[in-house]
């Protein structure tokens, strides 16, 4: 559902006339429900903003897939003065409070649609100087905090804002402008929600192969995706992953979960060949340590030439053979393997 | 190409500032007190850069001259870099700028004149051969024509005889290079990557063809070059391209003019990671793992790199370049 937040009752007028809305019963007045979503009043400014909707969303966040901020804005740079009376999408949300600028900004989601979009910067005071004109050319009271609070709730969120002045020295009585055309913008907002085609977002397919031939570990299934995506950038074709799949899954194996380990082991090969060819060299100076008892570790970026042995000696036998391995490891070798000397 | 372009009150009547405006046909520029009040006071995205670039004239206050990192350039003597901008107008996807600024609005420095005293300066034992860098934080040449620094540049090391200056670009913008007389010690360097590499990690910068032009006619007038094959990033067939650059490079330098070729693996910070994924997340260097490596920095695993330095340097030398004048960049 969707969550649609407006400053003031008058900015939402065509909304709560033209939707079928029920006041919500809460704990603060100014939230209206109607079949495909909320309407939340925040009131003016950016900490009614973001008391308003952190309390509504502590409440209904389960229930709100995409917030949207409908409201009007100034406007700070008159390059843009043919945007008057014209709506905006807003791309990334400042914050200005008294004089301090805040340094995080929110860049929102935005449509494919026809509106320009600009940056827009939110203010704790009314303002009458276009002093932050370096920062963005849209001035409102709400957005940033809005933002703000969606963040936390991880709730996308995007914004319209009608362009309702100019800001300059002498729009001391810009108040009573935006009262007189509140409606008008209120409309056009309706409109534009209304044409508002639902965009799907189509989730790249994570290819997650058959649960009943796999089972992966929270890590496997990271470490599964990160291929994915990385076979997806090279221009792997997929057929050639499905390839792999199909082949392990007439294969037989003691469990899912080691049918998992090799599908993730050929497509390493597949995939990323130079780091299976480095993986490859690790385990033949790896397998030089076999007849001890414990692990052989090696530093896991690859960065240093360090092994660490963490090795059970239980009798001269078990001293013999570390001495053994010790004095034929080909350290030379180990140390160029560091220089790049690599067969590839 | 700039959105909007600002300026501080003190530039107002810097000559450098006023053939800025005067270039870029901006007669009413916003005035303001001072560009560290706006510029990196809030974050802005580093993509708006395709759409909102701003420009800041303003003067550098501060250290203007810094030293380089260690392993950076040759290691004869001492290395400094010089600030003379903040950004690029050049989009390429690896750009560390991207996590170092917070935000890509391009700034430029008009006090030169206080740069070059500060470089006269430091260069004062003449047992000693100081190295300064231009374009750390920003393309040396990309926006020379409308900056206009490279005559005072000449003339300030044309005596400095125990200084070297490296103008590093991605340009092909050598216009004032050509109206001036080589200089043994003023080395304009180009960073190349074979063209399929540029086509998908740069945006806007000129194409390789067009660089190796740049540098044939730099060449031909007797200007001293560098090249920089950086960032080498790893593509399966990476050794068959860095072949075919190697022999077009050879084709349009004279080698007696080279002075250096200096190699590095792409490699990020922390910071500039981050935006990179986040900016170009399905940039082809993404494909392949890196790890945190001795600085901090990412990088794929240390025997990976050094076996990719050491092919590229191979593929050099077997073209005909002088070993004594590849070296490797930003490694231990």
């Amino acid at each position: 559902m969707k969550l649609l937040v407006f400053a003031h009752p008058l900015e939402a007028i065509a909304f709560l006339k033209n939707e079928k809305c029920e006041a919500l019963n809460f704990l603060f007045q100014g939230i209206y429900q109607f079949p495909s979503g909320y309407i939340l009043i925040t009131g003016e400014g950016p900490q009614n903003a973001s008391e308003t909707l952190a309390g509504f969303l502590g409440a209904y966040h389960h229930k709100i897939d995409e917030i949207i901020n409908f409201g009007v804005c100034g406007l700070l740079n008159s390059k843009y003065s043919n945007l008057l009376h014209q709506m905006v999408e807003i791309r990334t949300s400042y914050l200005c409070l008294k004089d301090h600028l805040e340094f995080k900004s929110y860049t929102l989601v935005h449509g494919k649609n026809d509106l320009p979009l600009l940056d827009c910067i939110t203010h704790s005071d009314r303002v009458h100087n276009t002093e932050l004109r370096p920062i963005a050319d849209l001035l409102d009271r709400e957005l940033w905090s809005l933002a703000s609070v969606a963040k936390r709730f991880k709730k996308p969120i995007r914004s319209i804002k009608t362009v309702s002045d100019i800001i300059n020295h002498s729009s001391n009585d810009i108040c009573e402008v935006v009262k007189e055309n509140a409606q008008q913008y209120s409309e056009k907002h309706y409109f534009w929600f209304n044409s508002l085609k639902s965009e799907t977002h189509t989730e790249q397919s994570s290819l997650l192969p058959c649960q009943s031939y796999f089972h992966f570990s929270f890590s496997q299934k990271k470490l599964y995706q990160k291929l994915i995506r990385s076979s997806q950038i090279k221009k792997i074709p997929v057929s050639k992953i499905e390839e792999i799949q199909s082949c392990l899954k007439n294969k037989n194996f003691e469990n899912k979960k080691r049918r998992t380990a090799v599908l993730i082991e050929e497509l390493e090969k597949v995939i990323h060949p130079f780091k299976f060819k480095l993986e490859q060299d690790l385990a033949i100076y790896k397998d030089h340590f076999n007849g001890l008892k414990g692990n052989v570790t090696f530093d896991k970026n690859l960065e240093q030439e360090k092994i660490r042995l963490n090795i059970e000696l239980e009798n001269s036998d078990d001293f013999d053979t570390l001495i053994h391995k010790l004095s034929t490891f080909p350290q030379k070798k180990w140390s160029d393997f560091f220089k790049g000397n690599i067969n590839v | 190409m700039f959105n909007q372009v600002f300026i501080e009150k003190s530039c107002l009547s810097n000559l450098r500032a006023q053939n800025i405006l005067n270039k870029l046909n901006k007669k009413d520029p916003i005035i303001i007190d001072d560009h560290e009040s706006f510029f990196n006071k809030v974050k802005k995205p580093y993509l708006q850069k395709r759409d909102n670039l701003n420009l800041f004239i303003a003067e550098k206050k501060g250290r203007l001259v810094k030293e380089a990192p260690d392993a950076y350039g040759l290691d004869n003597g001492k290395h400094y870099y010089f600030i003379h901008a903040y950004n690029c107008i050049y989009e390429c996807h690896y750009c560390y700028l991207q996590g170092y600024f917070h935000s890509p609005d391009i700034v430029l420095f008009v006090n030169y004149e206080d740069i070059g005293m500060n470089i006269k300066e430091l260069c004062h034992n003449k047992n000693e051969t100081y190295w300064f860098h231009a374009g750390e934080f920003s393309d040396s040449l990309a926006l020379s024509h409308i900056t206009d620094e490279i005559p005072y540049l000449y003339e300030l090391f044309g005596p400095l005889k125990n200084a070297k200056l490296e103008l590093r670009t991605k340009s092909a913008n050598i216009k004032a290079i050509l109206k001036q007389s080589p200089l043994e010690n003023i080395i304009t360097s180009f960073s190349l990557s074979p063209q399929s590499h540029l086509k998908q990690t740069e945006e806007k910068t000129p194409s390789l063809s067009t660089r190796l032009k740049a540098i044939k006619k730099l060449s031909d007038h007797g200007h001293p070059i560098g090249i920089h094959l950086d960032p080498i990033i790893f593509t399966e067939n990476f050794k068959q391209e860095y072949e075919i650059l190697a022999k077009e490079l050879l084709e349009h330098l004279d080698s007696k003019l080279l002075q250096y070729i200096s190699i590095g693996v792409v490699r990020f910070s922390k910071e500039s990671f981050y935006q990179v994924k986040k900016n170009y997340p399905q940039s082809f260097f993404l494909a392949e793992n890196m790890n945190t490596s001795f600085d901090g920095k990412i990088r794929y695993p240390r025997p990976m790199r050094m076996w990719i330095l050491s092919q590229v340097k191979q593929i050099l030398i077997q073209a005909g370049f002088p070993v004594e004048k590849v070296y490797l960049c930003m490694e231990d």
